[in-house]
């Protein structure tokens, strides 16, 4: 063989190679919608994703970006993709959400995509790594399509209440005092979210342990004046590292079935210094008037993020959301958020940190602009 | 006939003409009584002066008076090197290495600062949540999900803010605000 033949082959044979790492790259990503869905998947591109060997393992990186647009008939309000890696990470599912979406009939709008798969070089390659599905759609009037299989529906209309929420309470702020007024409510919001102590927070499930020896702690509760829920009473073992098991009994005091309770877990040291945990969602039955219980196996380990740790010496409940069998939901005011210190502690939503990036970002008539978009 | 001036006759007297003027000027004053008379006057003031010079007054004492000077000149030069800004031993860098060695240090420090990630200066608390061989934690680049010898990490952009929060079902999330659109994208890692 002469040396422009090995020459040649080697050039085919590097070429072949880094075709096939192309193609697993293309060949790694599927996006399916139902034919019958709201939203239209239109394109996707996926600009520097690369398939890369190291040691026994492939890492693929995939940045794609979904172009999809609304097909439907009303406008889109939020959107949950699901995301499912069953070669890499069996069982194992993720979502990406897209809240305060205000898209017209027609209009197309993007989703960012980036993930980073590490799987044995070994494993097969008979699909699509990652397979991107639509778990839901919520509509400007609340209504709802999709499987559903993320508890979707609950959590987006969650998002939409308190987005209305909080719109409401900054338009207010502009139609009361105008825009110094409003300029006035969105520093005090900002400087109340910048000043909101964080935990490190490991939660351990079904985990049984030999655990050092514990007290119970009860909760004690915030009641909002018109909430569906009453907190009757909980507890919850608490060591010197870990807080684990809580209970809580609840009572429907709703003239409607309630099948699902989220609370807000907020822990106190000695000193009094407050913080929020994490939030305790609980699927329950609740007929009106009826008493149940919440169990919950959770292992909870707290630190401060410089390191240091936590020494629970009380509790504090409260119910963040409430979801009826009819599919509404009920979610506080922020006048009750704000009596019992809550917003304070607790993360804002997701249109309050929009809204009040759009001030930082574009100035107070920006927001202005915003805020009577939705009017 | 010419005569030499005082300077040659000086000239002559300590020896120090070249020796065809010394030959000249010394067959010159032997014929010449002036000149002659110039010439031993310097002779005998040369004389004088090497009389008197070839040894110290009685109070001088010159071996006292070297030490001293040698102490002198030591703490001179003592107290020059304390006074005197000290150069790095080793490092006498000129302005070429000096310059390139800044404009590096800045060209690393505009890299890092253009790549800087939030939660590299201020580490965010971390949320993680685990069950039998799963793992879900917050990283530095986004929501890793660990399962069965594979990894997936829902990767958040490095430029925007991002907050993790958990929930006890099994689920820790990352919020961003796109800094652009002001996008709030909501990423949910789950362990089942």
């Amino acid at each position: 063989m002469s040396i422009s033949t090995k020459l040649l082959g080697s050039v085919l044979f590097a070429s072949a190679l880094f075709a096939q790492s192309e193609l697993d790259v293309a060949r790694s990503l599927k996006v399916e919608f139902p034919t019958d869905a709201p939203i239209a998947f239109a394109s996707h591109d996926l600009g520097d994703s690369r398939a890369t060997p190291r040691g026994g393992a492939v890492v693929v990186d995939l940045h794609s970006s979904l172009m999809l647009r609304n097909v439907g008939t009303q406008r889109i309000r939020s959107i949950t993709l699901l995301i499912v890696a069953q070669e890499v990470t069996p069982g194992g599912k993720a979502s990406v959400s897209l809240p305060s979406l205000d898209i017209a009939t027609g209009d197309t709008f993007s989703v960012r995509l980036d993930l980073r798969l590490l799987r044995p070089s070994g494993a097969g390659n008979a699909g699509p790594l990652v397979k991107v599905t639509l778990d839901g759609v919520l509509f400007d009037s609340l209504g709802f399509y999709g499987p559903n299989r993320l508890d979707s529906r609950r959590v987006m209309t969650v998002w939409e209440l308190e987005a209305r929420r909080d719109r409401k309470f900054f338009a207010a702020a502009l139609a009361n005092g105008g825009i110094e007024n409003l300029r006035q409510a969105v520093v005090t919001a900002q400087t109340r979210i910048d000043s909101r102590p964080r935990l490190d927070v490991q939660v351990a499930r079904g985990r049984v342990t030999a655990y050092d020896p514990s007290r119970s702690v009860q909760f004690a509760f915030v009641k909002f004046p018109d909430s569906p829920i009453e907190s009757i009473r909980g507890s919850a073992a608490v060591t010197a590292t870990e807080i684990h098991a809580p209970r809580l009994e609840l009572r429907n005091t709703s003239s409607k079935p309630v099948r699902h309770v989220e609370m807000g877990w907020i822990l106190a040291d000695s000193t009094g210094k407050e913080v929020f945990a994490s939030s305790v969602p609980a699927k329950v039955n609740l007929a009106p008037g009826q008493s149940g219980q919440a169990l919950d196996d959770t292992f909870l380990k707290v630190a401060r993020p410089e390191g240091r740790p936590l020494n629970v010496t009380s509790m504090k409940g409260f119910v963040s959301s409430v979801e009826f069998a009819d599919d509404t939901v009920w979610i506080p005011t922020r006048q009750d958020l704000s009596r019992g210190n809550l917003d304070s502690l607790a993360a804002p939503s997701a249109e309050e940190e929009r809204l009040l990036g759009l001030y930082r970002k574009k100035g107070i008539n920006a927001l202005v602009v915003e805020l009577k978009k939705f009017q | 006939m010419s005569h030499p001036d005082l300077r040659t006759l000086a000239l002559l007297s300590g020896g120090e003409l070249p020796w065809w003027q010394r030959y000249r000027w010394s067959f010159h004053t032997r014929n010449c009584e002036n000149c002659r008379q110039e010439l031993e006057a310097l002779n005998e003031s040369r004389a004088f002066v090497a009389r008197n010079t070839a040894t110290l007054p009685a109070f001088v004492d010159w071996d006292r008076l070297a030490a001293d000077m040698r102490a002198n000149i030591q703490v001179g030069l003592e107290a020059g090197e304390a006074i005197r800004p000290r150069e790095p031993v080793g490092l006498r860098l000129d302005w070429r290495p000096a310059f390139a060695l800044t404009a590096l240090t800045l060209v690393v420090l505009t890299g890092w600062y253009l790549n800087i990630n939030r939660h590299n200066i201020y580490r965010l608390p971390s949320a993680s949540v685990e069950a039998g061989d799963a793992r879900v934690e917050s990283g530095s680049d986004g929501i890793v999900l660990t399962r069965g010898g594979g990894r997936m990490t829902v990767m958040q952009p490095k430029a925007q803010a991002v907050s993790y929060s958990v929930n006890s079902t099994g689920a820790v999330s990352a919020r961003t605000i796109d800094s652009e659109t002001g996008q709030v994208t909501i990423s949910h890692v789950y362990l089942d």
